[in-house]
C-alpha cells in the first residue's frame, strides 16, 4: 500500500516536472481539450486576425431575453454608429466592422452611464443591466483583429439581479492557419467585391457628410 | 542522501503539479485580456463563427426574416434591417445547425409615402450545417429586384456560401 502511494507520488512528481517543463501544453490538452485546437491547428479562426475588422460580439449568459445597443466610431469617421441585438438566453450575435474603430461602448459613447442591455423578461417588463461606465479605445483596449465581447450575466451581488461584462479576444495570438475555412479573410475577399459593385458598408449609413 | 534527494524531487514535482491551475491560467484563456465587473471566468470560451453577410442590392431600406436553429437553444426568428445598397456581416458562433430565410420587406418609398413590399420569391430550402455550410463559412444573403417565371416583378432573396 505504502510502495502504491510511493508510486503515484513519484508519478504525480514526474507528471508536475513534464508539464512544467512543457510549457503547460500537456496540461492544457487534459484540462481543456478545445484549446488545444487553438496550440494545434484551428479548424477556423475566433477572432477576425489579419482581416482588417473588430468583431463586436454579445453573449446572452443570463436565462432572460437581453436587448443590447452598442455604439463605435466607423472608420474614417467622427460619427458614431450604433447596432443592437435582441438574444434569447444562451444565444450570441456579432457584427463585423471595418478598422480603424477608435472606441467603441455598450451603450452610449457620450455618455458612458447610460445602460447598454435590458433584460426582458416573460411578460415584456424590461430591466436596465448597470452599464461598464466606460468606453473602451482602440491601441488600450482592443486592437484592430480583435473580438470584444460584451456579455450579460446573473450577479447576484447587484441590485438587480445582473450585470454585464466585457472581454477581448486578442487577434494577433491565434496564428494564420486553419483546417476549415479561413472566416475572416473570406468576409474580407467578399466584402471586398461587394464594395467594387458598389455596394457600401451599413456603417457608411452613420456617416452622413 | 539519495532519499533526501528523491523528497526534494517528489517536493518539487508535486509544487508543480499544485501550481498548475495557476501557471497555466493564462495559456488556457489566452484570448481574455480583460473583463470587468466579474472575473474573467464568467465568459465562456471564445469559439468560431459563421458569417452571414446580408446585402441588399435594393435602392430601398428592406428587411430580412430568417430562422436559426442553435444547437443548444430553442429556434429563433430574427430581423435584420439594412440600409440601400448596403451589406451587413452578422457573426453567430458555430453551433447552429440550420438557417431558414423566411421572408422579406423592401420599404418603397413614392411621392413621400412608404409602402412595405413583400419579398415574393425567398430560397425553399433551409441551409443545413454539414449539408450547405459549416463551421467557419461566410454565407451571403441577397435581396433584389427579380422577376418571376412569366416576367413579372418581385423582391427577391437568395444565399451563396462561400467556404473558400
Amino acid at each position: 500500500m505504502m510502495r502504491r502511494y510511493i508510486r503515484l507520488e513519484t508519478a504525480a512528481a514526474i507528471l508536475g516536472v513534464a508539464i512544467a517543463l512543457g510549457g503547460c501544453s500537456l496540461a492544457s490538452q487534459s484540462l481543456n481539450p478545445q484549446f488545444m485546437e487553438v496550440l494545434g491547428t484551428p479548424f477556423a479562426p475566433i477572432a477576425p486576425g489579419t482581416a482588417p475588422f473588430v468583431l463586436i460580439r454579445n453573449i446572452n449568459m443570463t436565462d432572460q431575453r437581453v436587448l443590447f445597443n452598442f455604439e463605435w466610431v466607423p472608420a474614417g469617421t467622427l460619427q458614431t454608429a450604433t447596432f443592437g441585438f435582441n438574444i434569447s438566453a444562451g444565444l450570441d450575435g456579432g457584427v463585423l466592422v471595418s478598422c480603424p474603430v477608435s472606441q467603441m461602448a455598450l451603450g452610449e459613447l457620450d455618455n458612458p452611464t447610460t445602460p447598454g442591455a435590458l433584460v426582458v423578461f416573460d411578460d415584456n417588463t424590461r430591466q436596465e443591466i448597470p452599464p461598464l461606465g466606460k468606453n473602451l479605445r482602440e491601441g488600450i483596449d482592443y486592437f484592430c483583429g480583435d473580438v470584444v465581447i460584451f456579455a450579460a450575466v446573473r450577479d447576484t451581488s447587484t441590485v438587480g439581479g445582473y450585470s454585464t461584462i466585457y472581454g477581448v479576444v486578442d487577434g494577433s495570438s491565434q496564428g494564420t492557419e486553419f483546417a476549415g475555412a479561413n472566416t475572416f479573410e473570406l468576409a474580407e475577399r467578399e466584402i471586398g467585391e461587394l464594395i467594387s459593385s458598389g455596394i457600401e458598408s451599413f456603417e457608411q449609413a452613420f456617416a452622413t457628410p | 542522501m539519495l532519499s533526501r534527494c528523491l523528497r526534494r524531487w517528489h517536493l518539487i514535482g508535486l509544487l508543480a503539479l499544485l501550481a498548475l491551475p495557476v501557471a497555466c491560467q493564462d495559456a488556457l484563456n489566452p484570448q481574455f485580456l480583460s473583463a470587468v465587473g466579474q472575473s474573467q471566468s464568467s465568459l465562456p470560451e471564445p469559439g468560431s463563427s459563421v458569417v452571414l453577410l446580408f446585402v441588399n442590392e435594393t435602392v430601398w431600406t428592406a428587411e430580412i426574416d430568417f430562422n436559426i436553429v442553435p444547437r443548444t437553444t430553442v429556434p429563433e426568428d430574427w430581423t435584420i434591417g439594412m440600409w440601400n445598397e448596403t451589406y451587413t456581416p452578422v457573426v453567430f458562433e458555430c453551433g447552429l445547425t440550420q438557417l431558414t430565410v423566411t421572408g422579406g420587406t423592401v420599404y418603397v418609398v413614392d411621392a413621400g409615402q412608404v409602402t412595405p413590399e413583400a419579398v415574393g420569391f425567398v430560397p425553399p430550402s433551409p441551409l443545413n450545417e454539414g449539408e450547405e455550410f459549416v463551421c467557419g463559412a461566410v454565407i451571403k444573403i441577397f435581396v433584389y429586384p427579380g422577376v418571376d417565371d412569366s416576367g413579372n416583378f418581385r423582391w427577391e432573396i437568395s444565399t451563396e456560401t462561400v467556404l473558400d
